[in-house]
């Protein structure tokens, strides 16, 4: 996942990391309705000063958007609450509720789901693999501790394109061509191949990278060299406390 | 200083890869396994990078770590590609990067630790690579500060001329049936002539845009070849001109950017997967991205494969790997037979054309033996096939069975 031109070029790999941490802290923090669409807000026009508006879309439409959806129709369905707009019953001892409070609750946890996901993706979209490790290890984070991060984060990537080996074997072997169904068809019956081949080959790889030192700690030199500012540098300084005030705030009332 | 260089040698199966681990244990150096794909780690968009991430601690300053970066680069003739993504090469370059990420630990000064360059044992370092940069590799193992070993299931003059010392491990396991045996009888191939004229092909599969039209930059263009039934064409090019891009666009796996090309009058990208396989069936340079099952039996089923009688799939499985290998899982054969086995699964789809992507890499002499002959007795029985190759053994071994035609990719970018 490479970073893109203009974040490589105008934001300090830190100052994403510190804007994902923050937007992390303020998606687990029980924020009212409005203040939850102003941070999504918020996090969308960041993916598009980032040029990563596409990968963030992309990321929405095929995780997040699905599971936000599923959340908000079990809230509406099954909160209950006071005002009720429809009722349904398929069998006596199971009754559906539709109602105002359900739908609230469902939009906060539609919104919250959204939010998070939307702050993971800043930590890894706008900066890359490398940009993270570069910042975490700047920071000073324990180097397993950071790789363990870094490569989660970039699984997603990784598997894609052992799908893309997978799916072009199988197409190779005359499986995988006509409809989208029978294409997501071979993609089960082709999963365990996908998982052997990748536990097979990250075994390789994480004693590969063992070897190259990418666990030793120490002070490292980096390929590339990152600009930064001081702006970024108060900013990055003033997001934690003003981020931590905001979900105090939240907890003790002052927002709601 | 002289530095120990030890070639290890070996048949399939004699422990040349555990002999390599220990020899690197011993010296408190690094073993370099066989499998380029797994040692790019992912987590860099560049080559540079990846070429970097090992000695980032080994250097002082970041001026270091460039020249250390683009010296190994030289040394291998891939500064070309150090912008390109380590996910996006071909297999050769794939190789060729992968062997740059350690020789450029003896590319570092003033190693911080005070550590000189680690020993390396590199697991058949040279595998599809084309002559020059044999050459090059070769050359950069000379003069590497530290001892260093290599394992060659069939070492060339070249590598025994550099080595001081040399181990053979022998023969390794029994070989299921020897390269004379005759081969069970295979069906009579449709006959369908591959023909393609001023041919231009890129690895990029275009996207379907309605509203845009993508312009691809093709890696190679004017490939003009005719292949009748019962030809053996013998590919061969620099490594990233496009070979494998060139098989995969008569698989009918891309469409051609430019230029005509059918196989059996019909063009192969527009057929549906049953009738694009029984023209063509590809057998991709990394066997283990070819496989898609949890046995070999259930493997050699998939696809075109049930077409083949059971019979003759078994006999094509006992042709190449040892008895009562039916239930094993691909990924589990030693790196021969897995080449060996893919080879067998497309000869059981009964493709009109076979298409084979470095089928000898890393394989012993009785292997390579088994491979010309199951190429053989396809051609014989009206097949064609191309072979995309740097290994000269292979054509000369091919030659003694049937007459070849041979043809040179060179990227016209």
């Amino acid at each position: 996942m490479a970073p893109s031109a203009l974040s490589a070029s105008t934001l300090n790999p830190r100052t994403w990391v510190a804007l994902g941490c923050a937007g992390l802290l303020l998606a687990f923090a029980p924020l009212p309705i409005t203040w939850q669409a102003g941070l999504l807000a918020v996090l969308l026009a960041l993916h598009i000063a980032g040029r990563t508006l596409a990968p963030w879309l992309r990321l929405v439409l095929a995780g997040l958007a699905p599971v936000a959806a599923m959340a908000f129709i079990i809230q509406l369905v099954s909160r209950g609450g006071e005002t009720v707009w429809a009722t349904w019953a398929p069998v006596p001892w199971m009754v559906f509720e539709v109602t105002a409070e359900g739908a609230r609750a469902g939009v906060g946890l539609a919104l919250q789901i959204l939010t998070f996901g939307s702050a993971c993706a800043l930590l890894i979209l706008p900066t890359g693999a490398t940009g993270l490790r570069y910042a975490l290890s700047t920071w000073g984070l324990p180097p397993r501790l950071i790789y363990l991060l870094v490569a989660s984060l970039n699984a997603p990537a990784q598997l894609a394109h052992y799908s893309r080996l997978v799916q072009r074997a199988a197409r190779a072997r005359g499986m995988a061509d006509g409809s989208k169904p029978a294409r997501a068809w071979v993609g089960v019956r082709t999963a365990s191949a996908l998982f052997s081949l990748l536990l097979l080959d990250h075994e390789v790889r994480g004693a590969t990278l063992a070897a190259r030192g990418i666990d030793r700690g120490g002070p490292r030199v980096f390929w590339q060299d990152y600009a930064d500012s001081r702006p970024q540098r108060y900013l990055r300084w003033a997001l934690l406390p003003v981020t931590c005030l905001l979900v105090l705030a939240t907890y003790t009332g002052v927002l709601q | 200083m002289t530095y120990v260089r030890t070639l290890i040698t070996g048949s399939r199966g004699a422990g040349k890869s555990a002999r390599l681990a220990t020899w690197a244990q011993e010296r408190n150096g690094l073993f370099v396994p066989s499998n380029p794909q797994a040692l790019i780690t992912g987590l860099v968009p560049t080559v540079a990078e990846e070429i970097a991430l090992g000695v980032e601690q080994a250097v002082t300053s970041r001026e270091e770590l460039h020249r250390a970066v683009h010296a190994a680069a030289a040394d291998l003739g891939i500064t070309d590609l150090l912008d390109a993504h380590p996910l996006q090469l071909s297999g050769g370059q794939t190789q060729l990067v992968a062997l740059a990420a350690y020789l450029v630990l003896g590319r570092v000064h003033g190693q911080t630790d005070g550590l000189d360059a680690p020993a390396l044992a590199f697991d058949e370092p040279l595998l599809g690579l084309d002559n020059a940069m044999r050459a090059r590799v070769l050359a950069a193992f000379s003069r590497y500060p530290a001892d260093l070993t290599w394992a060659s299931a069939r070492p060339q003059t070249d590598e025994e001329d550099l080595a001081t010392e040399r181990q053979d491990l022998g023969e390794g396991v029994d070989i299921a049936q020897s390269a004379e045996t005759p081969l069970v009888a295979l069906p009579t191939r449709v006959a369908a002539a591959v023909l393609a004229r001023d041919l231009a092909i890129s690895p990029v599969t275009p996207v379907r845009r309605r509203w845009k039209k993508q312009v691809l930059a093709p890696v190679a263009a004017s490939i003009t070849l005719d292949l009748d039934p019962g030809d053996c064409l013998i590919l061969t090019g620099p490594n990233g001109a496009g070979k494998s891009t060139l098989l995969r666009t008569i698989a009918g796996l891309l469409p051609p950017v430019a230029g005509q090309l059918s196989i059996g009058g019909v063009p192969p990208h527009q057929q549906d997967a049953p009738a694009r396989v029984a023209l063509t069936q590809l057998v991709a340079q990394t066997p283990a991205h070819h496989f898609l099952a949890p046995t070999v039996d259930t493997d050699m089923q998939l696809g075109n494969g049930t077409r083949a009688e059971p019979a003759l799939r078994t006999a094509l499985r006992d042709a190449v790997l040892p008895a009562g290998s039916g239930q094993t899982h691909p990924l589990d054969l030693l790196p021969t037979e897995q080449h060996l086995l893919a080879l067998a699964e497309a000869l059981a789809s009964e493709a009109s054309c076979l298409l084979l992507d470095e089928p000898t890499a890393g394989l012993d002499t009785p292997g390579l033996q088994q491979v010309a002959v199951l190429i053989a007795a396809h051609c014989t029985v009206g097949g064609s096939a191309i072979v995309a190759t740097h290994d000269p053994e292979l054509t000369d071994t091919l030659a003694q069975h049937l007459p070849l035609r041979h043809y040179r990719l060179d990227s016209s970018g």
